[in-house]
């Protein structure tokens, strides 16, 4: 049982001997007690790709012969459906090529050349389904389960259950488009109301990756140090008048940590130490490709360093023009195509470089995207314009790694793509399912909030199980 | 709250311990096996198989495998089910249960009551309408303890009562340097300054705390500090979150009307009443839109695409967080949680859930203005003037008219205001200008308007309206659509209004709408055939009387009827709407169709001057004909009188754009459309319309009857702020009570702080708890009354030191063997730094500082935390800009939440990154640099020694030990004083409220 009354009651029990194990529990809220038998843990950690805006499954994963015959036509449908913005054009093909792709034989789209090399260690979901149609509620739901601000998102619920590996990095962090974040910002990685220290820590670019890792004005050696050890013997002088108390003693402790973290998250942040050839594998010698692969490779040496979750997002605000996400309304083809540019090489290449290292036995990749797009243009009736709605009843991602079976496809939308035709796949169910990889049963990670036992899943959540091996 | 579609309440807990049996009979046992283990499937309106066990007649009748009792009790889905051993799915049933009710079946299967309800009664697994928070308050006599401390306090007694039963013994009383930063810090989000402490050791009368604790209930930074909490409590935010997340500029009225109304010891009854409907309790009271903030604090999407459905969805979403907030708020009850179903733990059912609803279905978010009471008063005063030259003006030109009428039988009424759409927007009157909105647009055949969200909306009369008479010549979209109105007089809020309605009781017939069709009668006229094909002619008159005639393309339309009376529509307040029945525009208020011309007249014309009115287009007296018809002598007069009036409507329009100096942030009233059940909370499955009712299973004395089906939105939450906050409800004051003890002491009796239900946890002290409620309630629902008793008892006193013993009986002190030492909050540790360095900014009220870079970005807005510090962003915390989903900075670190939803009580983490914001961050830096300046003679003074002594009495309010001494003075040679401070400000000490 994973009430956080019981998680609490075991961390004070725990902590009542301070120990230095039962400090770090103290601190990170690592490790559980549970009398309830979790599923085997097969994955370790996770990197996510998150494509901010709605991919097209039409031209990229979900490869639909018909829509070419239907080309120009109207949609067959008893009801005017429901989008977002209201105009239904005609059917519109696809407008890349797709082929089967390795032993496999997924069929990947032309606009990923590179991640469809990976075909055979991809499972592609055909059939996912969302509750909204509109970005942020939808980008929410794809981090928390629900549509609106102030719940834990997925990472926060992990780093609440596993804890850390490494006690000198944050345990979830995230990494943000170099043209910006997404829309609703910090709510996709909040904590909502789990503690603090499990929200999302962003790590930037630049010399500083993590805020307030050094002084806003550099200080010398000796000032560091003499004032540290005269915090230290103020709090230890004070701790000595409260024996026993674990928030003072763990406060000690979190300055430790910190000065530890002052080291460990420059070591892990120094993308350039890494080889020539690795750098180039990832494209960083490239300026389409920098941002991306950077981001990527740093990915990599966080999960090697036992960071537990890295979130990646692909695509920044939302409106705006040139557009910086992959929200194609006006023209897929060209919106496409300069999305796909930026990510295809560097996260083909995270795949590759995890397998290589014989990590993808134990990490999870996850290809997300909040919802796909529509198979009529977004245009006037009786048009075939360039650009596509949002569409919440069907669209692709892709997930890779520890558990799961490789080169397989699941669930399919119908002949066109406009909705899901079997095995619907919301995303309480995607959650249930990484958090099965993880070892952790998803009915039983709860918090009480306001009255509630609260889930990631909320009262939903089925577990894909013909994906996993 | 909110998610799409579906929802909430979940159960993980799995109460295992045995049924508690107070049943007498076989068949009690057997329903109780029932109501515990089968009946949270087996009811309802969906129940699980079909097989509702709730009553004996729907056991005979039984689910979708047959009859739940067989012919002689032999047989029957039940019996089956229990042989089998296969219910409940996840815990079959134990043994003796099953023969239990094996034995009951075959004895004939009685029902002791006619229906076993669930909401009824608590079970191992629910709360029931006995549920203890359910109950009245319950105010036994203080138990005087025979080896009583000195100084015990009646509220000690009831502590004692609790540690004698676990064998703990109350720590000694906190030393005086302590207990005055202890309780500064609590009461006012501060430390003391070094010589309030000098003081207050140096006071050794037996009053010194006594006075100590008053001086800081009167400080104005007891409001500040406590404001925050109900800030919390409430969600209250700044931005409006999800996609956009726009400021609200405009929301801290609210937040400085809270911090008042504590200062003020505002009785808490009346605060209350004040947020959910100070309009309609306290009409009188212009703060009320400030405190009415209280139901637009929460989220609101504003982007919610084109499809009806997910915009009903989102109003839904929107609604469950109003209810679950007051809900939580005021009641401890998680209402929220009977959207989709009935509530799974507590007695609250799902029809619960929609008749609160109902009381709050007209709560809109937006801004309003508050008219500068000085230029109002001048704006009244010319528009009496103005009304009085034109009633001089229409006396003159009715000579003329007169004659011109006797000449030529024209009509000559003058219309109030009047317009030609194909010849554009403006008034042919010029008393009146058109605003469009939401799509209506102007073609050359007229006004049109999509029957969705388009309206036209007149400036505001400065005339009353009794007696009138609409007209407009109109063309249909369509003749299927229903309720819509062509031509409207309503006040600016919609409460009351007359219009030209389509069809919104007979289908294709004209009506007169009115609100809560007060005047509106069936004409009983012809069905409408040819609006859709050409434009018509349509008047409705409405005389003195009460009298209300329709008149379509000249005729009468049906026949006159007599209405309940004329309505009176106020001046200055009244507008012209076209293209609604009346506000806001939307669902079925809004007609689709195209006016090609409107007039609005202030008498009830008469037949003959409605048939020509549609004969000709042009009828109207035409200024040259006025005049010659008019004597010299009037023709000068009326001139002067014209040169008067244009000069008042000048100045008018001056005062206009002067009328509102405030614009703030708050609910907007609005006509409740209907509420429906909604089942499993979908908005594709409505049911029956429900009207505003409360929580049935909470029930009191001094019955306090739901607002009426047809009443107004102010009526409504009126009613329900009188029956949240009436003195014979348990909940009222036992939530609030505990919410205090709570900030106070760390933790509530009630641990569960906007729980009382059967998920929250139960009172350690539940005698204590009525206690204070009973003082609370005879004291007028004093809040400082209660701190005062509270801070002054002994427990509160106590010393905050850990012992062994004690914690191994009772780790978590929750019974109060000590004062549980804690982190200061993140707003507390801010305020009490910039205090202590001496740059805190005390400035109090009126628009807050924002400590952040706020960029728009196509419509969406981003906030960024600044790293910076100056005199306006010193001010006190509760001042600050709290935008939701942005990044908080340093405050963020020390567990300052995200107001997007409610934080009653705030967790306490400590990590490496709070380490750093606040040992490397720019605020530490500023701040301890800044600490010579800011202090003023401290550069004077002569000596290291002095300096750190002055540091340490500032900052812990203490002098340096001999070895912090040496230490200090070798850091601050070296180094200089800014180390010094950082390392104190960061010290446990100063953090941590001993």
């Amino acid at each position: 049982m994973l009430t956080n009354n019981h998680r609490r009651s075991f961390i004070c029990n725990a902590s009542r001997g301070l120990s230095m194990a039962a400090l770090a529990t103290l601190i990170n809220g690592n490790s559980l007690a549970s009398s309830h038998k979790p599923p085997a843990p097969k994955a370790k950690r996770i990197v996510q790709i998150s494509l901010v805006g709605g991919l097209s499954h039409l031209d990229s994963f979900d490869y639909k012969p018909e829509l070419s015959k239907f080309h120009g036509k109207k949609l067959n449908a008893d009801k005017a459906p429901d989008v977002f913005f209201g105009q239904i054009g005609l059917i519109r093909k696809n407008d890349w090529d797709f082929k089967p792709r390795g032993k496999s034989g997924l069929h990947i789209s032309e606009m990923f050349p590179n991640i469809a090399k990976c075909a055979d260690d991809l499972t592609i979901i055909r059939s996912m389904v969302s509750d909204s149609a509109n970005h942020t509620p939808a980008l929410f739901i794809e981090n928390s389960g629900f549509s609106s601000n102030g719940f834990p998102s997925m990472g926060s619920w992990i780093s609440y259950g596993l804890g850390s590996e490494n006690s000198n990095l944050p345990v979830y962090i995230v990494l943000p488009d170099g043209r910006g974040e997404p829309n609703g910002c910090a709510s996709n990685w909040s904590n909502g109301f789990l503690p603090a220290n499990h929200q999302g820590t962003i790590f930037q670019s630049g010399d500083q990756p993590l805020k307030n890792l050094k002084p806003s004005r550099p200080r010398s050696p000796t000032e560091e140090k003499t004032t540290l050890e005269f915090l230290n013997t103020m709090n230890s002088e004070h701790l000595a008048r409260f024996p026993g108390d674990t928030q003072l003693a763990a406060r000690i402790k979190s300055h430790e940590m910190a000065a530890r973290m002052q080291l460990s998250v420059p070591e892990a942040t120094s993308i350039n130490s890494e080889p020539s050839h690795i750098l180039k594998f990832y494209g960083m010698d490239n300026p389409e490709t920098a941002d991306c692969a950077r981001r990527c490779i740093l990915a990599r040496r966080l999960l090697e360093r036992g960071v537990r979750f890295v979130q990646i997002y692909s695509g920044g605000p939302i409106a705006g023009n040139p557009r910086a996400s992959w929200d194609a309304h006006e023209n897929v083809k060209e919106n496409h195509s300069k999305e796909a540019l930026k990510i295809d090489q560097p996260v083909a290449a995270l795949v590759m470089d995890l397998k290589q290292r014989g990590m993808l036995d134990d990490t999870l990749v996850l290809f997300t995207t909040e919802f796909g797009r529509t198979p009529f243009a977004q245009s006037a009736s009786g048009t075939i314009g360039t650009g596509r709605d949002h569409n919440k009843y069907a669209f692709s991602i892709w997930m890779a790694g520890a558990g799961l079976k490789n080169g397989i496809s699941f669930g399919e939308s119908d002949p066109i793509g406009w909705k899901v035709a079997n095995n619907p796949v919301e995303w309480h169910d995607f959650h249930a399912t990484v958090l099965h990889l993880l070892g952790i049963d998803h009915e039983q990670l709860t918090f009480y909030h306001n009255g509630i036992q609260r889930r990631l899943t909320n009262v939903h959540g089925n577990i894909i199980k013909q994906i996993l091996v | 709250m909110l998610n799409n579609l579906k929802f909430i309440c979940l159960c993980c807990i799995i109460f295992t311990f045995p049924i508690v049996a107070i049943a007498q009979s076989k068949d009690d046992i057997a329903t109780r096996i029932i109501l515990e283990n089968c009946i949270d499937c087996h009811s309802g309106s969906k129940p699980k198989g079909g097989l509702d066990l709730t009553t004996r007649d729907k056991l005979l009748i039984g689910g979708d495998n047959g009859p739940g009792l067989g012919e002689n009790n032999k047989n029957g889905q039940l019996l089956e089910v229990l042989k089998d051993g296969r219910m409940p799915p996840k815990k079959p049933l134990d043994k003796t249960s099953t023969m239990h009710l094996i034995n009951w079946i075959a004895s004939g299967a009685r029902y002791p009551t006619p229906k076993i309800d669930a909401l009824n009664t608590t079970t191992s697994k629910r709360a029931g309408k006995d549920w203890w928070s359910f109950q009245p308050l319950q105010i036994k006599p203080v138990q005087i303890n025979h080896d009583s401390l000195p100084g015990m306090e009646p509220l000690d007694h009831f502590i004692a009562q609790g540690l004698n039963q676990k064998g703990l013994k109350p720590n000694g009383l906190a030393e005086k340097r302590t207990l005055i930063r202890r309780i500064s810090h609590d009461l006012t989000g501060l430390p003391p300054t070094p010589s309030e402490v000098e003081d207050f050791i140096a006071d050794k009368s037996p009053t010194a705390y006594v006075k100590l604790v008053d001086r800081l209930l009167s400080s104005p930074a007891y409001g500040e500090k406590w404001a925050r909490h109900w800030l919390d409590i409430v969600r209250y935010g700044e931005s409006d979150g999800f996609e956009r997340n726009a400021p609200r500029a405009n929301a801290w009225y609210y937040r400085d009307w809270i911090i008042k109304a504590l200062n003020n010891d505002m009785p808490y009854d009346q605060f209350v009443k004040m947020q959910i409907a100070g309009d309609s309790i306290f009409p009188g009271d212009s703060d009320s839109i400030f405190a009415l903030g209280f139901l637009v604090a929460g989220i609101h999407n504003t982007v919610l695409g084109s499809n009806a459905e997910a915009r009903e969805q989102a109003r839904q979403d929107e609604m469950e967080d109003l209810v679950g907030s007051i809900g939580q708020t005021f009641l401890g009850l998680t209402i929220n949680c009977a959207r989709c179903h009935d509530h799974k733990f507590d007695p609250i059912s799902q029809h619960d859930y929609y008749q609160m609803t109902a009381n709050l279905s007209g709560v809109r978010q937006g801004n309003k203005s508050i008219p500068n009471i000085k230029v109002a008063q001048e704006i009244e005063k010319a528009g009496k003037e103005k009304s009085f030259l034109e009633k001089e003006l229409n006396e003159i030109e009715k000579i003329a008219l007169q004659k011109i009428s006797s000449g030529t039988g024209q009509v000559v009424s003058r219309p109030i205001a009047e317009w030609d759409f194909r010849k554009g927007l403006s008034d042919i009157q010029k008393n009146l200008t058109l605003k469009l909105e939401g799509g209506a647009i102007l073609t050359p055949s007229g006004l049109e308007f999509n029957g969705k969200t388009s309206v036209a909306r007149s400036s505001k009369l400065s005339i009353g309206l009794r007696e009138k008479t609409l007209e407009a010549v109109v063309l249909l979209k369509n003749l299927e659509q229903k309720g819509g109105g062509v031509i409207t007089v309503e006040t600016t809020s919609g409460n009351l209004f007359d219009s030209i309605v389509f069809a919104e009781l007979e289908p294709a017939k004209w009506m007169a709408g009115s609100n809560f069709h007060h005047r509106t009668q069936s004409f009983k006229g012809l069905t409408e055939k040819e609006a859709q094909l050409k434009p018509i002619h349509i008047a409705i008159t409405y005389s003195d009387d009460g009298k209300v005639t329709a008149y379509r393309n000249g005729e009468i339309y049906g026949s006159t009827y007599q209405s309940k009376g004329i309505a009176e529509f106020p001046a200055n307040d009244t507008i012209i709407a076209m293209g609604i029945r009346h506000e806001p525009p939307g669902g079925n208020h809004s007609l689709a169709c195209t006016i090609v011309k409107a007039r609005v007249f202030d008498k009830s014309l008469k037949p003959e001057e409605i048939k020509t009115l549609h004969k000709e287009s042009e009828v109207f007296v035409s200024e040259n004909q006025i005049i010659s018809n008019l004597s010299s002598d009037f023709q000068k007069k009326r001139q002067s009188i014209i040169e008067s009036i244009s000069s008042i409507e000048s100045r008018l329009k001056e005062l206009t754009t002067k009328k509102d100096d405030r614009t703030v942030y708050s609910a907007i009233s609005s006509t409740p459309l209907p509420t429906r059940f909604l089942n499993r909370g979908q908005v594709s499955d409505p049911g029956d319309q429900v009207s505003p009712g409360f929580i049935n299973t909470l029930t009191f004395p001094g019955n306090i009857p739901p607002a009426n089906p047809n009443s107004s939105d102010i009526d409504r939450r009126g009613t329900l702020a009188r029956w949240i906050s009436s003195p014979n409800n348990p909940l009222f004051s036992r939530v609030i009570v505990n919410r205090i003890w709570q900030y106070h002491f760390g933790t509530g009796i009630v641990d569960t702080p906007s729980d009382f239900g059967f998920n929250g946890s139960r009172p350690t002290h539940p005698d204590l708890l009525d206690f204070l409620c009973g003082q609370f309630i005879e004291s007028g629902y004093s809040m400082k009354n209660l701190h005062r008793m509270i801070v002054l008892s002994r427990t509160y006193q106590q010393d905050s030191k850990p012992s062994d013993e004690a914690l191994k009986i009772d780790f978590d002190n929750r019974m109060l063997w000590r004062w549980s030492p804690r982190r200061h909050d993140a707003e507390v540790l801010r305020d009490s730094t910039l205090k202590v360095c001496g740059t805190l900014n005390q400035e109090m009220h009126g628009a807050g500082f924002s400590d952040y870079k706020t960029e728009s970005n196509n419509g969406t807005t981003y906030y960024t935390p600044l790293d910076k510090l100056d005199f306006t962003l010193s001010r006190h915390s509760i001042y600050r800009f709290t935008p939701r989903g942005a990044n908080q900075g340093l405050l963020d670190s020390f567990d300052c939440p995200d107001n997007s939803s409610a934080a009653p009580k705030r967790s306490k983490t400590i990590t490496p990154i709070q380490a750093m914001a606040f040992w490397n961050g720019e605020f530490t830096r500023i701040i301890a640099e800044s600490y010579e300046k800011n202090h003023v003679g401290f550069s004077a003074l002569g000596s290291t020694e002095l300096k750190i002594n002055h540091i340490y009495k500032n900052i812990l309010q203490r002098h340096p030990s001999k070895n912090e001494l040496k230490i200090a003075t070798d850091l601050v040679q070296n180094h200089g004083l800014p180390p010094l401070i950082r390392v104190l400000i960061n010290s446990n000490e100063f953090l941590t409220m001993e």
